[in-house]
């Protein structure tokens, strides 16, 4: 009996261990950013929200969220920060990190409002180390010098590390921010890193050679969605090809999941589709990546007239990438049709 | 020679009437908090010169003009709410 128990505890313990993984998904929001951190001990953060409160209930349950211990908003724009007003609601956080610069917004002023309601305390970005179970969390605050009152170049940038493997988002930062981040940091510390979030949902005044040099990304990953404003650019797209990284969209492959062993081996999954371009073989002195890509969806050539429709085929709420979506579908262009 | 008549360009929608916050500029775009909450990006051409992030429009059947008591009443409300957030905050290294 005590044997069987033995064993039983033995296998209890090794299933655990085989849990033992960092998983960072960034989470297909639409046009914004969004990116939920979970620690092999199931400790969560959630760095932006994207721009959709609705959307991120539903993301909430489909990845059966249970706790978020931090939120952090790399800056106050709204398709960062209104998916962190239901986070803080439902979960209450101990902190939420951000930039110390106020919005005017009422979406910020909601977002305030439930974190003093949840009692979520404030903590404005400096260098700081913030321990996520066994994940080590390193924030980059604005260098100094920025301009006064913008937003963008304000952005908090976090820094994941867990063994070897090193993931690093910098918000909506532009150019000035990332040189004053050169200045502060030598380039070893920044870069080479596994997996990288392009700056500003690849905007031309995002990522520039002497920033991505330094940071040296094996990955990409591009939050985005239909827009107004050409995101992301030729010319960001470009340069993730000329650093020889592979390029995941959420527009294009849904969310895009990392998932990170304790030595700091990781495999990336996509929702849909495959990354772009197939990544050209660079030099790492770390940890090799592993594309799996999902198979891509069959029947791509379904449409539909209109939402009645999409509700008759069960197939609604709709989103960009799927078989059958249209932009007359989706009427607050949030690549989410018939809400 | 028959005179080919001039296309006329396509008139821009009106603006949303009320209080329009700027949550954002992409370029030549700003994208615009509008009283519902939900945003809607609307042409800088559109809107009065000089606007800059966090401006408070007040638009009227009679146009558009940025509010600035209104901009500057919104823009320390919210500072003094984050400051006082952030008031309590831990410092050193965090254990989550």
């Amino acid at each position: 009996m005590t044997r069987w128990l033995t064993t039983g505890l033995l296998l209890l313990a090794s299933t655990a261990a085989a849990q033992g993984n960092l998983i960072i998904r960034f989470l297909d929001v639409g046009q914004g950013d969004a990116v939920l951190i979970t620690s092999p001990e199931g400790k969560s953060l959630i760095y932006d929200g994207g721009r959709s409160e609705t959307r991120m209930r539903e993301l909430i349950q489909q990845y059966q969220i249970k706790n978020v211990s931090l939120v952090a908003a790399s800056h106050a724009d709204a398709d960062h920060i209104t998916g962190l007003v239901p986070v803080v609601e439902q979960f209450r956080p101990q902190l939420f990190l951000n930039n110390g610069l106020a919005g005017t917004t009422r979406i910020w002023s909601k977002l305030t409002s439930a974190a003093q309601q949840a009692g979520t305390k404030g903590l404005v970005a400096q260098d700081q180390v913030i321990n996520l179970g066994s994940v080590k969390v390193t924030v980059i605050p604005p260098p100094p010098g920025m301009k006064a009152g913008e937003q963008n170049t304000h952005s908090v940038g976090l820094l994941i590390q867990y063994g070897t493997f090193k993931a690093l988002m910098t918000g909506d930062s532009e150019t000035a921010e990332t040189e004053g981040w050169l200045k502060t940091y030598p380039a070893s510390a920044l870069g080479p890193i596994d997996v990288y979030k392009s700056i500003h949902h690849g905007a031309k005044n995002g990522d520039h050679p002497a920033w991505l040099s330094a940071v040296r990304p094996s990955n990409v990953v591009i939050s985005v969605g239909p827009n107004n404003y050409g995101h992301p650019t030729t010319q960001a797209l470009a340069l993730y090809a000329k650093a020889g990284a592979a390029v995941y969209r959420t527009d294009l492959n849904g969310t895009v999941t990392v998932t990170v062993q304790p030595g700091g081996q990781y495999t990336i999954k996509t929702e849909r589709g495959k990354s772009t371009p197939t990544p050209t073989t660079q030099p790492r002195s770390q940890s090799t990546p592993l594309v799996i890509p999902a198979t891509p969806p069959a029947g791509v050539n379904v449409s539909y007239a209109n939402c009645t429709a999409v509700r008759a085929a069960g197939k609604a709420p709709i989103r960009v990438g799927e078989p059958g979506y249209s932009r007359k579908l989706d009427r607050d262009g949030d690549g989410i049709g018939c809400e | 020679m028959t005179r080919q008549k001039r296309k006329p360009a396509p008139h821009p929608d009106p603006l949303p009437l009320g209080l329009l916050i700027i949550d954002g500029l992409e370029g030549e775009i700003a994208r615009v908090e509008l009283p519902s909450g939900v945003t809607q990006d609307i042409a800088l051409s559109q809107l009065p010169a000089g606007l800059k992030e966090g401006d408070v429009l007040l638009v009227t059947e009679a146009g558009a003009v940025i509010d600035h008591t209104e901009t500057q009443r919104r823009r320390e409300g919210a500072q003094t709410q984050l400051d006082a957030l952030n008031a309590q905050a831990p410092s050193g290294e965090i254990d989550l």
